[in-house]
């Protein structure tokens, strides 16, 4: 979206927001599907959503003197806060109304049953990831950020972030296709036992996975 | 959505079953929910109100900043002053004890009152600037929003003129398409009347030339007419016509009689053709055979090769021996005149027909020119003994023809016999055209007698003869034998007999 006239109101050095509304425009329109794509994943709501995708960004306008670095991980870092401050409402936890889960109106109720049930399981097997895991997948899969991105974003080796990639998946499989040939079907993901894993002690794996950060 | 600058495998370890993998992670990928446009673009105007609002929050608060820092330096100047003042008299009475300390002490309070003042004031003027910083916060949003909606008037404006435009420049060809139309049902209308008046004219050259056909019709029947009449006159097609028109079967004489005159000779070659005044109207037809005779006197035979609708034509093929046909002689023809001619002799076939030479060292015209002369020569000498052959047969019907008169009246005629004295009678009827029978006013009364020869006369004219076959005392009757088929005899003619008739 192009705001000529808006920008020709604001003048140079006048403040720095107009300083910075083509930097943060650009953010936007680079990331915000992703950040809103993955906090609608994490919340499943798609209403919540919207709101937790606009606060972050009115985080941004509020705070963007304070950007240094790469623009991704700072913005990661304000998605990850909002998030967490969402999750530790436990209240809000409670169970989801069917209707304000990305509501369409060409979709039947067997159908927004589905997609709510698919999103929660993605939800729950995000969940499970540390938060170096969950920030590779971030960029990875939500922000289209190829491993030599990533590793800049994140201080990490391209090679390692491709492995590290390699490994969530086969564990994220494993969560999301319980039943495979010739392996026992996974446990059935529990979005309480996933808080509780989250508050938890990890396991070895993923300490040393999260260390590297 | 996967980005194509995206390779979901990049950098994984080589190991089994990655293949498997990236399907998942294909799958993954695409299981993943999207936000949508419209939560998005809520989103980006939340973002774009928060970062309106920022410059007059700013704003606000540095005013607020100043008038607490205003508001606490009047604080610590008034507690100064009260914490001063405790520690003295009264104002009153250090007024009057101490002058020039009172004095100061006064005009302490008095710059004090007048910073309290001040706070106040900058108090209140803090208070405007926050209104006035709200006020032009509003004012900015308001001019944002006015600023979009000009933007949105604007577009309207613009797409109402693309609009227009495109209406105008439809209306405008729509009305050149109606013009076009317009022009080319008129050009059509025009072409459509001038094709009706072109069809007029056509109708009415198709009735002229019909008539000028028809006219040409008659006019060319007349030229053919004339033509045939052309053709007649001359000799050579007459000849070829009547060559052409030879037939081979055998004449025969007419069932009812017919008599005409020659009007016309050609001699081609040694052949005579001629041509005679009765035709298809007087039943004449070909192959049909005519007698042609000069008063009394047998010319020759005529075989009709050629049947118009007045005329007809044909070939001499008896010519008499001393006698040439000539215009003007007469041809009858009738079944009456047939007699039983004797059987002629049968023409030797070597006479006749000789063997024509092999051409064995001539060229074939020198052989087909002496062929055609002694066919020519054949031919000729055909005809001389058909008229010889002819000349017999008409003797022995002389012959004959008498002999049956007599029989008639079983008496024996005797054509020779004349009166010893003239007897002048006159024809007064004619008993039976068909047997030219007459009958004359004298009778043996005066002489006359049976078989008597009677000469008719017509004033100076003789014009036939009469054998008396019955008579009675005061009439006679009798056949006219030599031109019998003349029919010329006509009641009140002359019949004399005596010794001036012989010749």
């Amino acid at each position: 979206m192009t705001r000529p006239r808006i920008y020709q109101m604001a003048r140079p050095g006048e403040s720095p927001i107009h300083d910075n509304r083509a930097q943060i425009e650009q953010l936007f329109h680079q990331q915000a599907r992703g950040v809103g794509n993955y906090v609608l994943v994490r919340t499943a709501d798609a209403e919540l959503a919207e709101t937790i995708t606009a606060r972050v960004f009115a985080i941004v306008v509020q705070r963007f003197e304070q950007c240094r670095g790469n623009n991704t991980a700072w913005l990661w870092s304000i998605v990850r806060s909002e998030l967490a401050r969402y999750f530790r409402d436990e209240s809000r936890r409670r169970g989801l109304p069917l209707n304000e889960l990305m509501p369409d109106a060409d979709d039947s109720p067997h159908q927004r049953l589905a997609r709510r049930e698919s999103t929660e399981q993605l939800s729950a097997a995000l969940d499970e990831l540390n938060e170096q895991d969950s920030t590779v997948v971030y960029m990875k899969f939500f922000q289209q950020m190829p491993n030599t991105e990533i590793a800049r974003a994140t201080g990490l080796t391209p090679t390692n972030v491709g492995v590290k990639l390699h490994r969530i998946l086969k564990r994220l499989r494993d969560k999301l296709e319980p039943v495979r040939e010739g392996e026992a079907p996974a446990e059935p993901l529990d979005r309480k036992r996933s808080n509780k894993a989250r508050q938890e002690p990890r396991p070895p794996e993923q300490i040393n996975s999260g260390a590297t950060t | 959505m996967i980005s194509p600058r995206n390779n979901m495998t990049e950098g994984w370890p080589e190991e089994t079953g990655n293949e498997e993998l990236a399907q998942f992670t294909e799958a993954f990928q695409q299981r993943l929910p999207q936000m949508s446009d419209l939560s998005l673009a809520r989103a980006e105007q939340a973002m774009w109100a928060e970062m309106d609002a920022k410059p007059a929050n700013q704003i606000a608060g540095s005013i607020w900043t100043t008038a607490a820092l205003a508001a606490s330096l009047l604080l610590a100047v008034s507690g100064w002053a009260m914490f001063f003042t405790s520690q003295d008299e009264p104002l009153v009475v250090t007024v009057h004890k101490r002058d020039a300390s009172d004095r100061e002490i006064a005009m302490r309070i008095a710059e004090s009152s007048r910073i309290g003042q001040l706070s106040d004031m900058n108090i209140k003027l803090a208070k405007h600037n926050v209104d006035l910083a709200n006020a032009q916060a509003d004012t900015t949003t308001k001019l944002r929003h006015a600023t979009s909606l000009h933007m949105a008037a604007e577009d309207r404006s613009r797409f109402t003129d693309s609009v227009n435009t495109q209406l105008t420049d439809f209306i405008k060809s729509s009305q050149k398409a109606i013009t076009a139309g317009q022009v080319d049902s008129a050009k059509l209308r025009l072409q459509f009347i001038e094709l009706v008046n072109r069809n007029k004219s056509l109708l009415n050259q198709i009735e002229t030339l019909s008539h000028v056909a028809d006219r040409q019709e008659e006019e060319l029947a007349a030229a053919y007419k004339r033509i045939a009449e052309f053709e007649m006159n001359d000799p050579s097609v007459l000849a070829y016509t009547i060559l052409q028109d030879r037939s081979e079967k055998e004449p025969f004489f007419s069932p009812v009689l017919i008599q005409g005159q020659i009007t016309r000779v050609e001699k081609v070659g040694g052949d005579t053709f001629v041509q005679i005044d009765v035709g298809q109207k007087h039943d004449v037809k070909q192959n049909m055979k005519f007698l042609v005779h000069r008063g009394e006197l047998y010319v020759g035979s005529l075989v009709i090769t050629f049947v118009d609708e007045q005329t007809a034509a044909g070939e001499i093929r008896f010519p008499g021996k001393d006698t040439m046909v000539k215009a003007g002689d007469g041809v009858v023809s009738g079944q009456r005149l047939l007699i039983t001619p004797r059987r002629p002799k049968p023409i030797r076939k070597k006479a006749e027909k000789p063997e024509p030479t092999e051409p064995i060292d001539l060229l074939k015209n020198e052989y087909d020119q002496i062929v055609n002369e002694m066919e020519k020569q054949t031919r000729h000498i055909r005809i001389m003994r058909q008229s010889v052959i002819e000349k017999q047969k008409q003797l022995a019907a002389t012959e004959v023809k008498l002999k049956r008169f007599a029989d008639r009246n079983s008496r024996t005629p005797n054509p020779k016999v004349i009166a010893k004295k003239e007897i002048r009678s006159k024809i007064t009827r004619l008993v039976n055209l068909t047997d030219r029978f007459a009958q004359i006013n004298v009778g043996s009364s005066s002489g006359v007698r049976n078989g008597m020869r009677f000469v008719i006369y017509r004033g100076d004219e003789r014009i036939g003869e009469m054998i008396t076959t019955s008579v009675t005392p005061n009439h006679a009757a009798g056949v006219v034998y030599v031109n019998p088929h003349l029919n010329i005899i006509k009641v009140g003619d002359v019949a004399v007999t005596g010794p001036g008739t012989t010749k």
